[in-house]
């Protein structure tokens, strides 16, 4: 191990921690800034607190909109159409 | 009846969306007789131009691509020419920020436990204008990379990216707005009005 990988996270502020809120629960943010980040929300409440409610929407989101059941009479409609153009659905 | 092999294909790889692909109708359309008919175009365009897509490449993209821009062609590409001039991601996060402490200040900290998060965040979602919609629903619902997502809206990534953080700032909002609506705190303590005393 090298000195360098000893070397804690630089410092960011709150202003910098908050403009790489979604990169960061997106992922997308560089690897090099990754752990000053989660330094930042480690050790400040007011950040942690938006962090932490940004990513249970985030996880929210997919299950307030399901996949619709209700799609049989559609799909009917659809081989119906499709027919018409020389399609045959398989059995 | 067989079907042909291109028919069996069709079936397998396009027809199997179809619950994605509703979904996204319906997210663009927002009523569902409507979306219906929009899911029956797309799929009859994918089925006239099937010699077009690529064996191994991402049926539910190509699907999504050809109801949006059927979606649009409908409204006369009004939702094309869209000035994203002052968007910015990197504010967008921070703003999100800003009102989320305020919110927090305001007792709006555990909204999320004390709303029915469900309708809320469907109804927040059938609020947003349809550029921002349909980035939060890509990749958001869908599960799209910020990379596919581009592809089917057909802008940089950058854009999407911008677009999206615009999507969940605005969601946010909207989720102080439903409790303080469904009597969660009061409507003094909505972010930007002030704290309230």
């Amino acid at each position: 191990m090298t000195i360098a990988q000893l070397e804690p996270p630089p410092l960011i502020d709150c202003r910098t921690a908050a403009s790489a809120l979604y990169d960061f629960l997106d992922g997308r943010l560089p690897d090099s800034a990754v752990g000053a980040v989660q330094g930042h929300i480690d050790t400040c409440r007011t950040c942690a607190s938006h962090y932490d409610f940004a990513r249970q929407v985030l996880m929210l989101i997919p299950s307030a909109l399901p996949l619709p059941t209700d799609s049989a009479a559609l799909r009917e409609r659809i081989v119906k159409s499709l027919t018409a153009e020389g399609y045959s659905e398989s059995a | 009846m067989h079907a042909s092999p291109r028919d069996a294909e069709f079936d397998a790889t396009v027809l199997a969306a179809l619950p994605q692909v509703v979904r996204f109708a319906r997210s663009l359309a927002h009523d569902e007789a409507l979306a219906d008919d929009l899911v029956q175009e797309t799929y009859l365009r994918a089925y006239r131009s099937w010699e077009t897509f690529k064996t191994g490449h991402d049926a539910r993209r190509w699907l999504f691509t050809i109801c949006r821009n059927v979606f649009l062609r409908n409204r006369e590409r009004e939702a094309r020419v869209v000035d994203t001039s002052g968007e910015d991601a990197e504010l967008e996060s921070l703003a999100a920020s800003v009102e989320h402490g305020e919110a927090a200040r305001n007792g709006l900290g555990d909204l999320l436990d004390r709303i029915a998060v469900g309708p809320a965040i469907r109804a927040a979602l059938a609020a947003l204008p349809e550029v921002y919609r349909t980035a939060a629903i890509l990749v958001d619902v869908e599960g799209e990379s910020y990379e596919s997502a581009a592809e089917v809206l057909e802008v940089p990534v950058g854009t999407v990216r911008s677009r999206l953080f615009r999507a969940r700032r605005l969601l946010q909002k909207s989720l102080y707005s439903h409790a303080v609506d469904a009597g969660v705190v009061r409507p003094s303590a909505t972010p930007g009005q002030g704290v309230a005393s």
